[in-house]
């Protein structure tokens, strides 16, 4: 004879989908909020020239960030760019201000007008007349650190006339903006 | 006896349906080299327009004997060169605009070949047009019926990335030349 | 009532095929790693051997310090020429690590540098067969070239073929011509 089955009381089969997916569900929202909340608190930091801005235990300052027709190689001789094209330098100092901070990450820059991104113009910086330390962690013979701070730069080949140009610097997870 | 199990009509139903999905998945696995692509053919005026680039072909020529370099010395074959000339509009981000592909019309991919690499636009920015060449060697026996592919361009790999194609009229051309490649600003 | 028989029988059955079994792959000696090598054919220098996606035709064998356009090596190399020719359905840079080595007393070498005739490069377009050099970093004077082919096998884990190294498929034993600081 067979024992009668439902006796014990178990969740039907449905339900404990539903309620799976009321979870899931929940998760996912708060994640959202979670992650907007966080990014509206946390804006990336900024700063125009002249002006500093904190980040990680470093403190950097722009020193230019500027646009010209073109500019003049080791020699003087100006390095020719496309017609309607135009170069953008961004030199800024990099500091110190918490000795703990890792101080080895190197710098990745980006410019962007809000539609288009440009990176760092790496086969200009060989040919045009050294305008600072190739990343913001300086070089292997003067390294960054907290009684030497970088001088350092990105140039970038871009259409003339974008605007506005913001440059992103990136390094590690960490990143501000430079504005002109 | 309770319809629920293998035993039911609903059961074996069931078990079919993943049987048979089961055997869909393994036949139609995706071939790890042909990467999954969204394809934009070009259009009546020749351009191929997407997000990311506009490319069009503007003249494709056939010919056994093709110079390395612009005045360099001539290269031979027992095959063809395929002399691809190309335009690249680079619209949002950096591209390496010589990524060129010719599939024949039993899906074979070639590949441009790096000799002449040199006659290519490699990096194209936003904002910036690039013109250039890309050469192929291909048995003679595949030219009817190709196809120029254009991408993907991005320098790294995304899933379900887009190119541009294009099926040309082929120009038999005594010998094959071709420029410098150029890069100027988008009109 | 059902007999009492067929509730152990099933049983008896399985242990008895079970011990079968096992007694008879004792007696056969058991189970060794295959000396998978023993058993691939040896093919005659200039022969095709065909792979899932090359015919290869082993071409000779040097031993040279000079490189293929002229210019000296560091080091001298056992230089194969090879004739090659993809059987894929698109170009490949070369062969996969591992398709072309050298077996040796000291373990199957793979690592080679791989050229074409100046001014040619390697990549290897389907169906076009090229004259393809593969500088092995040693000096013996004796060779044993491994051909080995390539499997696809399907990931469940990521939705897709891929392929890999397979097993040899044949060997070539080519005579190596000797032509160290010949220029």
């Amino acid at each position: 004879m067979n024992p009668p089955r439902n006796l014990v009381l178990l969740p039907s089969g449905r339900s404990v989908l539903f309620g799976l997916i009321g979870l899931v569900a929940a998760v996912l929202a708060t994640t959202l909020v979670a992650s907007v909340l966080s990014s509206a608190w946390s804006p990336v930091p900024r700063a125009g020239p002249g002006e500093s801005v904190d980040a990680a235990g470093l403190r950097f300052t722009v020193e230019e960030l500027s646009r010209s027709a073109g500019l003049p190689d080791a020699d003087g001789v100006p390095v020719p760019v496309p017609d309607g094209a135009e170069v953008v330098v961004l030199r800024y100092r990099v500091e110190v201000i918490d000795p703990g901070a890792d101080t080895t990450i190197h710098c990745r820059v980006d410019l962007s007008d809000g539609r288009r991104t440009w990176p760092t113009d790496l086969r200009w910086l060989g040919r045009v007349e050294p305008l600072g330390a190739p990343s913001c962690a300086g070089t292997g013979d003067e390294p960054l650190a907290p009684d030497r701070p970088v001088h350092t730069a990105a140039l970038f080949v871009l259409p003339a006339g974008a605007e506005p140009l913001t440059a992103e610097v990136t390094f590690g997870e960490h990143t501000v903006r430079f504005v002109e | 006896m309770t319809d629920s199990g293998w035993r039911s009509v609903r059961g074996r139903l069931a078990l079919g349906v993943c049987l048979v999905l089961a055997m869909t998945l393994v036949l139609a696995r995706p071939d790890p080299d042909r990467d999954r692509f969204t394809v934009v053919r070009t259009g009546a005026d020749g351009w191929g327009r997407t997000t990311a680039f506009d490319a069009r072909i503007e003249r494709v020529g056939v010919t056994t004997v093709m110079p390395a370099r612009v005045d360099g010395d001539p290269v031979p074959t027992e095959q063809r060169w395929v002399v691809v000339d190309y335009t690249v509009r680079a619209h949002r981000e950096r591209l390496d605009a010589n990524r060129l592909w010719l599939i024949t019309a039993a899906g074979d991919r070639y590949a441009a070949r790096p000799e002449f690499a040199g006659l290519g636009v490699s990096l194209l920015d936003a904002g910036f047009t690039g013109r250039g060449t890309a050469v192929f060697e291909v048995p003679p026996e595949a030219i009817a019926g190709l196809t120029v592919r254009v991408g993907p361009l991005h320098t790294d790999r995304r899933p379900w990335d887009v190119v541009v194609e294009h099926e040309p009229t082929i120009e038999q051309v005594p010998a094959g030349t071709a420029g410098e490649p150029v890069v100027e600003v988008t009109r | 009532m059902q007999p009492t028989r067929t509730r152990w029988f099933p049983w008896l059955v399985a242990a008895v095929s079970i011990a079968l079994v096992v007694g008879s792959v004792s007696l056969a000696g058991g189970f060794a790693p295959a000396d998978r090598h023993a058993r691939v054919p040896v093919v005659a220098t200039g022969e095709p051997i065909e792979t899932r996606n090359w015919r290869i035709v082993v071409h000779r064998a040097v031993l040279t310090d000079t490189r293929p356009g002229g210019g000296e090596l560091p080091e001298p190399v056992l230089r194969l020429e090879l004739h090659l020719t993809n059987l894929s359905d698109h170009t490949r840079d070369r062969p996969r690590l591992g398709v072309v080595s050298l077996d040796t007393d000291r373990g199957i070498i793979e690592q080679a540098d791989w050229s074409a005739p100046e001014p040619r490069r390697v990549d290897l377009d389907p169906q076009v067969p090229r004259r393809v050099f593969v500088d092995f970093p040693m000096e013996d004077k004796e060779v044993s070239v491994l051909i080995r082919t390539e499997t696809e096998s399907w990931s469940y884990a990521d939705a897709v073929a891929t392929e890999a190294l397979g097993e040899p498929v044949a060997r070539v034993q080519p005579r190596i011509e000797d032509e160290r600081g010949v220029r």
